[in-house]
């Protein structure tokens, strides 16, 4: 009986830990900031010598600290229009991109696609992670495109 | 088929307007075809029309104007002059999505505070913000009202360039830009959605008016309304026409001055009897398609509703399209796994399929939109607290995943980069 009463303290006392991690992980915990910090990063993606002319990503802050405020287009014509951006994604601190291009002129190579504007009203350090949905040429073949985020 | 399915097959939504005019479609004349068609759908759950023939009309705002604000007291507002209007309607049976793009002369050696109302009517929903300054484009966010006002104030009073869209209580949108740097134009570009009204046999899409000065205004309209379209009427303006198919055409418009006037572009359907247009599309993020709704014809003759039974359809909620005659926006559930064939028509039935390539993207903002009318509507009637607020928190939820301007909700968009 008593092994059984320190196996459930135990179990409540880790609990407790796990919830108290979570929250300062997640943010819960984190200090409100006097004046909000905005910020931009830069979105590149490099499709080595192909064409790239459609493209869809996603970057999501893990410190859930980051909210998007802008989409800005791209340096290359093909992209200056800003990327749509799914709003359903927002509610959990994930920005998913998606653009084309249907003319012939798409950039090669390394570009930036989008700078994506952001505003950060707790204390902490955002932890953005950039992934490549998809990539593909003004053929629809899909490339092995690299995708790479930087302040 | 399922009894169920069939049960809600058809929903159309009946609202005959007290203020409705006598005119073909009127309240009188609605009778014995909610009668007619109650025995044609047998185990429907309900069969609603939307008809507002005659009801008053909306105005557009006949000219927006873009005023800068300076914080030094006592300072007077400045018009901007417009130096350029494109404007891009696109038409899906009785939806309409329209473009609108202003640019502005910005003869200011500092910057400047601007406050703008938008050309659109009241009842549209707002889609999409895009505003360009000194060569950068960026395209604003749909955040909660409170939050984007709080965002906006903070990145102003930090001295960054911030725009901001909201519906006013008098049902008109309000843009304010803050700290616009010093450049020589501003550019504006807005997307709406909008119902398209029908008053007798036309079709009626107005447009945002320019002034009448000599500025460049280019104007195109793509118009597919699921039925043979008969002629056009453009009033003064001289639209050219291209009929690309029976129901479809492209009008287009290039001038060297504004109009005064909203321009109005008109379009007559056969009416020898009923009959529908059924726009689907899918959902982007995979889940349940929407479909669009239209029906055109003499009310009180019989229609064949029959002609949708294989498609399934089921719609979520009973929705309607405001200003709008007979127009039906919905979720398509299918009780199968298979995915079912939308496309083709059928020239023997009343109701014609098409896939919506073109505003695929619409069709579940509108949706969106009318729900979010709908629960407006009730909170209005709610006298519970915290049955408002429940109400609030799902036209809160339902416009966040749509990305589109509510009551509660705002487009923000902050430059992180701009410096005053």
């Amino acid at each position: 009986m008593k092994r059984r009463n320190r196996a459930l303290e135990l179990a409540g006392l880790a609990l407790v830990v796990a919830m108290c991690l979570s929250y300062v992980l997640f943010g819960g915990g984190r200090a409100v900031l006097a004046q909000p910090a905005f910020y931009a990063i830069d979105v590149f993606i490099d499709s080595d010598d192909a064409p790239l002319a459609a493209w869809q990503i996603e970057v999501s802050d893990r410190a859930g600290l980051a909210l998007l405020t802008g989409v800005e287009g791209g340096e290359h014509g093909a992209f200056a229009e800003p990327a749509h951006y799914d709003p359903r994604a927002l509610k959990n601190h994930r920005v998913v991109l998606l653009a084309y291009h249907l003319g012939e002129d798409c950039p090669v190579g390394r570009t930036r696609v989008a700078t994506l504007h952001f505003v950060q009203e707790r204390a902490g350090k955002p932890s953005f992670k950039a992934r490549l949905v998809t990539a593909a040429g003004p053929d629809g073949r899909v490339l092995a495109a690299r995708v790479e985020i930087q302040p | 088929m399922n009894q169920r399915v069939r049960a809600v097959l058809c929903s159309v939504v009946l609202l005959a307007a007290a203020s409705c005019e006598s005119v073909p479609g009127s309240q009188t004349e609605l009778e014995p075809f909610v009668q007619q068609n109650r025995a044609l759908a047998g185990g429907w759950d309900e069969l609603w029309i939307v008809s507002r023939q005659g009801a008053p009309r909306q105005d557009h705002r006949a000219d927006s104007r873009l005023l800068a604000t300076s914080t030094a007291p006592g300072a007077k507002d400045v018009e901007l002059e417009l130096t350029r209007v494109d404007i891009r309607a696109d038409v899906l049976g009785r939806l309409g999505s329209v473009r609108v793009r202003q640019v502005f002369a910005v003869p200011f050696e500092h910057a400047v505070d601007l406050a703008y109302e938008l050309a659109i009517p009241e009842d549209a929903a707002v889609t999409d913000l895009l505003v360009r300054v000194g060569g950068r484009r960026i395209r604003a966010v749909v955040r909660e009202r409170d939050e984007a006002e709080r965002l906006y104030h903070a990145a102003r009073a930090r001295g960054l360039l911030a725009t901001l869209v909201t519906r006013q209580p008098s049902g008109r949108f309000l843009q304010r830009i803050g700290t616009v740097p010093r450049c020589n134009s501003i550019e504006v570009e807005v997307e709406y959605l909008n119902g398209v009204p029908w008053t007798g046999d036309w079709c009626e899409l107005d447009l945002p008016a320019a002034p009448r000065r000599p500025i460049p205004v280019n104007v195109t309209a793509d118009i597919e309304a699921g039925v043979p379209i008969e002629e056009f009427d453009t009033g003064e303006q001289p639209f050219s026409i291209n009929r690309a198919a029976p129901g479809r055409a492209e009008l287009s418009l290039s001038r060297a001055t504004g109009f005064a006037k909203p321009c109005r572009i008109r379009w007559r359907v056969s009416v020898a009897k009923p009959h529908g247009a059924l726009f689907v599309c899918r959902d982007a993020a995979g889940g349940d398609p929407y479909f669009l709704l239209t029906v055109y014809g003499p009310v009180g003759a019989k229609t064949d509703w029959q002609g949708l039974a294989p498609y399934d359809v089921r719609p979520e909620r009973a929705t309607r399209m405001p200003s709008t005659a007979v127009a039906m926006v919905g979720r398509l559930r299918h009780p199968g796994k298979s995915a079912p064939r939308f496309v083709g028509s059928n020239p023997s039935r009343s109701i014609t399929v098409l896939r919506a390539e073109r505003l695929g993207k619409a069709l579940p903002q509108a949706w969106a939109w009318l729900q979010i009318s709908g629960l407006a509507e009730r909170s209005n009637t709610e006298s519970e607290p915290r049955r408002v607020e429940a109400l609030l928190q799902e036209m809160r939820e339902t416009a966040l995943a749509h990305g589109l301007i509510s009551y509660v909700t705002s487009f923000v968009m902050i430059d992180a980069r701009s410096r005053r």
